[in-house]
C-alpha cells in the first residue's frame, strides 16, 4: 500500500499534476501544480519532460502509482445495449461489440466498462483507450520509477459532478466545456453514464453550433435528447452563438454553470466515490486481495463460533432460571426438613450434655484397685479420688512396695512418692502415693 | 478475473482501512468470545451449584419422615434422661434438691449425713450442670453399698471426687467422706429463652 499517489490531468497546453497523500481523513490532495507542454498533442514523452522536476522536487517515491485524465482526442466512449441473457458470456460479446465500432482489434484497446439494466436487456458504457497511447505512457513513467494504475476519462469527471445531482440520475443531460482551445461536448444517457464524448478545437462559432445541432439530432433519434446543457467555462462570444443558434427547442435547456470544484478535486472526489476508469491491472495482486477471503472465512468462523457459544449461553441461562425457579419451589419444604433436622441436631446435643454430666463417676472402682493392690496387712487411713488423680495413704506396707504392685495396673500411671502424713508406729511402714488415673474408654455404641 | 480486478481496485481505493475495520471486527468479536465464554462459564458454575443444592434439597426433603422419626426417638430419649434430672424454676433451688437426694441416700445405707454446700451451677444448651459438695459418715462396707446403688438412684448422680479419711487408724472403722457430687437440672424453656 502506497500512501501517496500522483493524478496527471493532461489538458491543452499544459499538465495539472496533483500529489494525493493519505491521512486520517482519508487520501486528500496535498500539492497541486501546473506544468506546460510543448504542443496540444502531447506525446509521452513530452509528458514525462514535463513532469520528471516536479517529481524529483516532491521527493515522489519509486512505485508510485499514477492516475491520469487522458488529454481530449485518446480514446472515447461506446454505448451500446445487450440482451439479458448473455450472462457470463458477457465479456465475450462486449469484445464483439468493441471489434464493430472500432476501426482496430479489441486486443489493441483497454477498457473499462459500466452495466445498467434496462428492461430485457443491459446497458453497456464502454470506456476505451489506444493500447499503444497507454503503453507509451506507461513505459514513459516506468523511466522514473512511477507506475501508471488508472486511466480517466475527462467526461467521467464532469459526470461524476453533476450526475448525480438533481433530475439527471434519470434523465440525459449534457455538459459543454472549455479548456483553452479545446471545447468538449459530453452527453449522458442518465446520471454519470456516459454517451458520448467528444472534443473539437474552438475555431468559427458557427461551425461548433452546426456540430452541436448535429449531436443534439442524432441524440434526438435515438430518444437522448438532453434536457439540459450545462456551460462549464465557456468563452462569452462562443456561449452567446449557442443560446442564439442552438436548435430553438433546445434553447430553454442551456445554462451556464461556475464550476465549484478544480478538476483536480473532482478527480479525487470521483475516485473517492468508486467511479472506474480504464485500470491497469498489476502482475501482482495486492496483499490485502489475496488475503480478503481467508479474513472474510475466519470472520464467518468467528461469527459461527460466537453464534454456537451465544445459543450454547441461552440454553445455560434458560436452565439456570429454570433450576432458580425449582429451587424456589421446594425452599419451603427444605426449610421445613432442616428445622426438623436442626431439631435433632440440637436435641442430640442436649442429649449429650446430660449424658456426659450424668455419666456415673468412677471413685468406687479406684478404690477397688487400690486394694486389690494392697498386701492383706495393710490398710488406708486416706483415699482422694477427683477423676484424674489418685492419693492414698495408709500402714503396713513401704511406699515403693505398694508402687510396684500398682504399676501393674494399666489405669495408674504417673506415680509420686509422698511423705507420708501419719506418724511411724514402729510396727508398720506408712505410705502415701499419688498418681494418674485413667477413665475406662468409652463403651462402644449400641448396635441399631 | 472480474472479483479480483474489482477487490484490486477497492483495496487501491481504501488501501488499510478495510483491514482495520477487519481488525475491529474481529476486536470486536474477540470481546464478544471473550464476554460470552466468561458468562458460559460463569453460567456452569452457577448451574452446577444449583443443581447440586437442588439435589441436596430434594434428599432433605426425601428425609423428612426419617427425620422426624429420630426427633421423635431424641425427644423421647431427652424426656427420658430428664426425668432422672432435679427438677426446679431455679438452678439453686434445684442443687437443694441434689443435696437433699444424696443426703437420703446416705440415710438409705444407715450412714450419717451432716453438711451440704451448693457450688456454682454451670448453664449449658438446654440443661445446668448443678454441683454439690456433701459430708457425711459412714462404715466402709456402707460407703461401697452407697457408691454402688449411686447409678442406679432415681435422680442422676455423678461422684466427681471423694476425699475419705480414717479418724482413727489404729480402729478404721468409720470413715469420714466427703464427696463432690453433680447431677443436671433440666431448664424451662422459658428461662432458657432469657439466658
Amino acid at each position: 500500500m502506497k500512501f501517496q499517489k500522483l493524478a496527471l490531468l493532461i489538458e491543452q497546453a499544459h499538465i495539472t499534476v496533483s500529489l494525493w497523500t493519505f491521512g486520517l481523513k482519508g487520501w486528500g490532495i496535498s500539492r497541486t501544480e501546473k506544468v506546460s507542454l510543448p504542443t496540444t498533442d502531447p506525446l509521452a514523452d513530452q509528458v514525462l519532460a514535463a513532469i520528471r522536476p516536479l517529481v524529483l522536487k516532491w521527493g515522489i517515491a519509486p512505485d508510485t502509482p499514477v492516475m491520469t485524465v487522458v488529454p481530449a482526442g485518446v480514446g472515447g466512449f461506446l454505448s451500446f445495449s445487450l440482451p439479458v441473457t448473455a450472462g457470463k458470456d458477457l465479456d465475450t460479446l462486449i469484445d464483439v461489440e468493441i471489434g464493430k465500432s472500432l476501426p482496430f482489434s479489441v486486443r489493441e484497446v483497454e477498457k473499462s466498462y459500466q452495466l445498467v439494466k434496462e428492461k430485457d436487456r443491459v446497458r453497456v458504457s464502454v470506456l476505451w483507450m489506444p493500447k499503444l497511447w497507454v503503453n507509451e505512457l506507461k513505459n514513459a513513467l516506468a523511466r522514473i520509477g512511477l507506475r501508471l494504475s488508472e486511466l480517466f476519462h475527462r467526461a467521467q469527471l464532469v459526470g461524476g459532478e453533476l450526475g448525480g445531482t438533481g433530475d439527471f440520475a434519470a434523465s440525459p443531460w449534457g455538459c459543454i466545456e472549455q479548456d483553452g482551445k479545446a471545447i468538449h461536448f459530453h452527453f449522458f444517457r442518465m446520471g454519470s453514464i456516459v454517451e458520448r464524448s467528444r472534443s473539437l478545437v474552438f475555431g468559427e462559432s458557427g461551425r461548433l453550433v452546426q456540430e452541436l445541432n448535429l449531436d443534439l439530432l442524432s441524440l434526438s433519434c435515438i430518444d437522448l435528447a438532453p434536457r439540459r446543457i450545462f456551460l462549464a467555462g465557456v468563452e462569452g462570444v462562443l456561449s452567446n452563438a449557442l443560446v442564439t443558434q442552438v436548435e430553438p427547442n433546445k434553447k430553454g435547456s442551456l445554462q451556464t454553470y461556475e464550476r465549484k470544484l478544480g478538476l483536480p478535486e473532482l478527480l479525487l472526489a470521483l475516485w473517492k466515490k468508486g467511479g472506474s476508469g480504464v485500470w491497469l491491472v498489476p502482475d501482482r495482486s495486492t496483499m490485502m486481495a489475496r488475503l480478503t477471503p481467508w479474513v472474510i472465512a475466519l470472520v464467518a468462523i468467528c461469527t459461527v463460533a460466537a453464534g454456537a457459544l451465544w445459543w450454547t449461553v441461552l440454553g445455560q441461562r434458560e436452565q439456570s432460571s429454570q433450576l432458580e425457579s425449582d429451587v424456589k419451589k421446594i425452599k419451603s419444604k427444605f426449610q421445613k426438613a432442616s428445622s426438623v433436622e436442626s431439631e435433632v441436631i440440637r436435641t442430640q446435643l442436649e442429649i449429650n450434655g446430660i449424658q456426659a454430666a450424668t455419666r456415673p463417676g468412677e471413685p468406687l472402682a479406684a478404690l477397688y484397685e487400690v486394694f486389690k493392690a494392697l498386701p492383706e496387712k495393710a490398710w488406708l487411713i486416706s483415699f482422694k479420688y477427683d477423676e484424674k488423680e489418685v492419693a492414698v495413704e495408709g500402714y503396713g506396707v513401704d511406699g515403693d512396695t505398694l508402687q510396684a504392685a500398682l504399676k501393674t495396673n494399666p489405669r495408674f500411671a504417673g506415680f509420686e512418692a509422698l511423705t507420708p502424713q501419719v506418724a511411724v508406729d514402729g510396727e508398720h511402714n506408712p505410705f502415701a502415693l499419688k498418681m494418674k488415673w485413667k477413665a475406662a474408654p468409652p463403651a462402644p455404641p449400641a448396635a441399631k | 478475473m472480474m472479483i479480483t480486478r474489482a477487490y484490486q481496485r477497492f483495496f487501491a481505493i481504501f488501501g488499510w482501512q478495510p483491514l482495520g475495520v477487519l481488525l475491529a471486527i474481529l476486536l470486536v468479536f474477540t470481546l464478544v468470545m471473550d464476554n460470552l465464554y466468561g458468562e458460559y462459564t460463569e453460567l456452569d458454575q452457577e448451574i452446577a451449584g444449583l443443581e447440586k443444592k437442588h439435589r441436596l434439597m430434594k434428599a432433605k426433603i426425601g428425609q423428612q419422615k426419617q427425620l422426624e422419626a429420630a426427633l421423635k426417638e431424641k425427644q423421647e430419649k431427652l424426656a427420658d434422661i430428664q426425668s432422672r434430672g432435679f427438677f426446679s424454676p431455679k438452678p439453686e433451688g434445684a442443687v437443694d434438691l441434689l443435696i437433699a437426694e444424696m443426703q437420703n441416700q446416705v440415710n438409705s445405707v444407715h450412714g450419717k449425713a451432716y453438711l451440704g454446700t451448693p457450688q456454682e451451677p454451670l448453664v449449658s444448651n438446654g440443661f445446668a450442670v448443678i454441683r454439690a459438695e456433701v459430708q457425711f459418715n459412714v462404715l466402709t462396707q456402707q460407703l461401697v453399698a452407697l457408691l454402688d446403688n449411686l447409678p442406679n438412684s432415681p435422680r442422676a448422680i455423678r461422684a466427681n471426687s471423694l476425699e475419705i479419711t480414717v479418724p482413727d487408724p489404729a480402729q478404721p472403722a468409720e470413715l469420714i467422706v466427703k464427696a463432690v457430687v453433680q447431677g443436671v437440672a433440666p431448664i424451662p424453656v422459658g428461662a432458657a429463652a432469657k439466658k
